[in-house]
């Protein structure tokens, strides 16, 4: 079946009419044909998977021939905005899904700043992008009518031009009068770790979207209406006012987000042996790259559409005698993660390089978690000698910033060993580098480690990057209160706070797979509301708006009654839905697992000196985690959860 | 460190932490472990108690404490810090 004769099919199961007050349409849009029909979701899946990513879920599961490959036209590329999303504080986030050309497994990114909030405002709740332009292209909604745009005189920009040209081209400031999407060179180009920007550094990063987005020839969609005036849901204005209160009297905001945002988190990383240096060789680096040694070059903090918290920290280098002075000198970021890849994981300790390597990846839309996984793996084969000097044809030698600076560019261009580097984890696969660097690619599920927290001590960690459906990630399910003594140290409160016993010894493995269960139910109903996972109650602090706040919130806004523990099901549901997606994508048990060194290489440094993975106790946490999940030994939804889940799916 | 200094510890609190004080706290009081510190920033520094919720680690001689911190032993010279910890982003 082809994806239009899948579309033909889905259709007659969609609703013509709204389902609830504040729902959109969904809009499938035929780029090769420049045809456009719409729907509604039917109020039965939206119960069942509410909006943003659980109904991202539903759509690629109806809509995924899974005998073709990523990037052909048939592959939709989907995005979704979150039931809640413009309507509460700090929900401001939606998701892309596809199938995903870098891990060959689901795509599912997520990203916030304005994009998906003007997706909410202008009532486009999904698109469902598929067929390959015949020129460049940019998709227009105006008044939620949208037209096909020669896109032609934008191809070959970045971020900066891009979205300078637009701006200007369009008579607009983002965020004021539009929200955009697009992608850069390296999307157009091909390059597996392009994100698609969704701001000067919001992105929708993980699993290659903007090789995706590039394949279809879809440069830009840009969705205009200014937010002022489409702001007509007030009814649950009081409890937004609560929810805001809780969100800025919360801790971890007031007094780490708000003020430094998540490069606070270097630190501690750093002082239990846990900081992934040199790809995972050692796990500790240096302190000039602690947070507060960032304090001279962050002129501000920004955020996205709404929200009260703006944790983006801005970057300024102006007058740094140690880099350029152009237009990398000032920048968005970095987040942690981008600290940290950028930082110990090749080998860079000063501050100054970090901030301008994250300006320009944000200027060629490279997700800085997998291009600088990519970048880690290639200096250890070329430490190791699997890549010659004649193959590189750069220094590739750790902490080289010249040359990092370097392959950037020439990563979006695949030019030179940028090509092989392009091609992140599927260097191999692609022929690029020998069968035997496999060994050394710090990856779950064909895509890097999202984060630089290296696991091999806290096995709650560990589980959640093993089980990820969209590979080796830590915002699908990260148990990140693992790391506060306080609450390993009271038990009674660990047990509340996730329905039964897990141990208080963070190394240890028992009991981590309840806490694991209950933080991807809590994270997954988060996506489809649109909440910022930062602000998300057990990410980062028991304190947050959680499944009681959404429950909450959607029968206030969206007059949609689901109580706390039918959120917790809708979790279930959609990771239930991404494990069926990936089985028909040829995962299996043994692709939850973990990296080779993991298993065999113990920590060597820090507080648990000598922690590995022990293989046996992590089969038995994983099957473990199968039940709790009605999972099946090989981690597929039982006979009767598959049932459930078929009767909405349909297929 | 020799025997017949006297008791000591040198401890870094954290930003939100510090209230209108400096940033490193000299303890003079002999505790004998991270608990019985605790009782001393919580007696001597005002608003420490009711500000030091779970966002904040102790690290001993630079390495985080992430359970048992009660117990962990403390000795003349040691140097502790009280961190921001959180580990999602």
């Amino acid at each position: 079946m082809s994806i239009r004769e899948r579309i033909a099919a889905l259709l007659p199961r969609l609703a013509e009419e709204q389902q609830f007050p504040t729902q959109g349409r969904t809009f499938f849009v035929d780029l090769e044909r420049e045809e456009v029909q719409s729907a509604c979701i039917p109020r039965g899946v939206v119960e069942r998977f509410l909006g943003g990513r659980g109904v991202n879920m539903f759509l690629l599961y109806n809509l995924l021939d899974s005998s073709l490959y990523p990037l052909h036209p048939d592959i939709p590329l989907i995005f979704g905005t979150g039931a809640l999303t413009s309507m509460v504080p700090s929900a401001s986030r939606g998701n892309c899904t596809s199938w995903s050309p870098e891990s060959g497994v689901l795509m599912d990114c997520n990203a916030g700043d304005y994009f998906p909030s003007f997706q909410k405002l202008n009532g486009i709740d999904h698109i469902v992008l598929y067929g390959k332009a015949k020129r460049w292209t940019l998709l227009r909604f105006k008044d939620a009518v949208p037209h096909f745009l020669d896109a032609s005189s934008y191809a070959g920009m970045n971020n900066i031009d891009l979205r300078e040209a637009i701006s200007a081209d369009f008579n607009g400031k983002e965020g004021r009068d539009f929200g955009l999407v697009a992608i850069t060179s390296a999307g157009e180009n091909g390059v597996l770790s392009a994100g698609i920007m969704a701001g000067p550094k919001a992105v929708y990063a993980r699993g290659g979207p903007g090789a995706k987005m590039g394949s279809l020839n879809l440069k830009a969609i840009l969705i205009e209406g200014r937010s002022a005036d489409l702001t007509p849901f007030r009814p649950h204005k009081g409890t937004n006012r609560d929810i805001a209160k809780k969100l800025l009297s919360t801790s971890v905001v007031k007094n780490a987000l708000k003020t430094r945002g998540t490069p606070f988190l270097y630190k501690p990383s750093r002082l239990l042996g846990a900081m992934g240096t040199k790809n995972n060789q050692e796990t500790t680096w240096t302190d000039k790259l602690d947070a507060e040694n960032i304090d001279p070059f962050r002129p501000g903090m920004d955020g996205c559409f709404a929200c009260p918290v703006n944790c983006r920290p801005l970057n300024d280098l102006s007058g740094c005698e140690h880099v350029p002075q152009d237009r990398y000198a000032k920048g968005d970021g970095p987040e942690y993660v981008t600290l940290g890849k950028f930082g110990p994981n090749i080998g860079i300790s000063e501050v100054p390089q970090v901030l301008r390597l994250n300006n320009i990846c944000n200027d060629l839309g490279l997700d800085t978690s997998s291009t600088g996984s990519a970048i880690a793996w290639a200096m250890e084969l070329y430490q190791r000698g699997m890549i010659s000097k004649e193959q590189a044809g750069i220094d590739l030698s750790w902490g080289n910033f010249e040359s990092v600076e370097k392959l950037l560019f020439m990563i979006a261009a695949r030019e030179g060993i940028g090509d092989a580097v392009a091609d992140s984890s599927r260097a191999v696969q692609n022929g690029k580098y020998p069968p035997e660097a496999l060994d050394y690619l710090m990856a779950v599920k064909g895509l890097t480690q999202s984060d630089p927290h290296d696991a091999r001590i806290l096995k709650a960690f560990a589980l959640g990057l093993a089980v990820a459906t969209r590979g080796m990630d830590h915002l699908r399910n990260r148990v990140t209160l693992e790391i506060n003594a306080k609450i390993n140290d009271d038990p009674a409160f660990k047990r509340e706070l996730y329905g039964g016993e897990v141990s208080a010894e963070p190394n240890s493995y028992l009991g981590k797979e309840i806490a694991v269960r209950v933080c991807e139910n809590t994270y997954a109903v988060g996506d489809s509301v649109g909440m910022c996972r930062f602000t998300t109650k057990l990410f980062n602090s028991p304190s947050l708006p959680g499944l009681e706040e959404f429950s909450a919130q959607l029968a206030n806004v969206c007059s949609i009654d689901l109580t706390p523990e039918e959120l917790n099901q809708i979790g279930l549901n959609i990771n239930g839905v991404e494990r069926l997606i990936n089985a028909s994508l040829g995962v299996t048990r043994n692709d939850d697992t973990l990296p080779r060194r993991w298993f065999e290489e113990p920590i060597e440094a820090g507080p648990y000196k000598g922690e590995k993975i022990d293989r046996g106790e992590f089969e038995a946490m994983l099957s473990r985690f199968y039940e709790l999940s009605d999972l099946d030994e090989q981690g597929l939804p039982k006979p009767f959860f598959r049932e459930q889940l078929l009767e909405v799916l349909g297929a | 460190m020799t025997s017949n200094e006297p008791f000591h510890l040198r401890v870094r609190l954290a930003e939100p932490l510090r209230g209108d004080g400096g940033e490193f706290v000299i303890v003079d009081t002999p505790v004998a472990n991270v608990g019985e510190l605790l009782s001393v920033l919580e007696r001597t520094l005002p608003d420490f108690s009711s500000n030091n919720d779970e966002l904040y680690n102790f690290a001993v001689n630079g390495e985080l404490i992430v359970h048992g911190e009660n117990a962990v032993a403390l000795r003349s010279g040691d140097e502790v810090e009280l961190l921001v910890a959180f580990a999602g982003g």
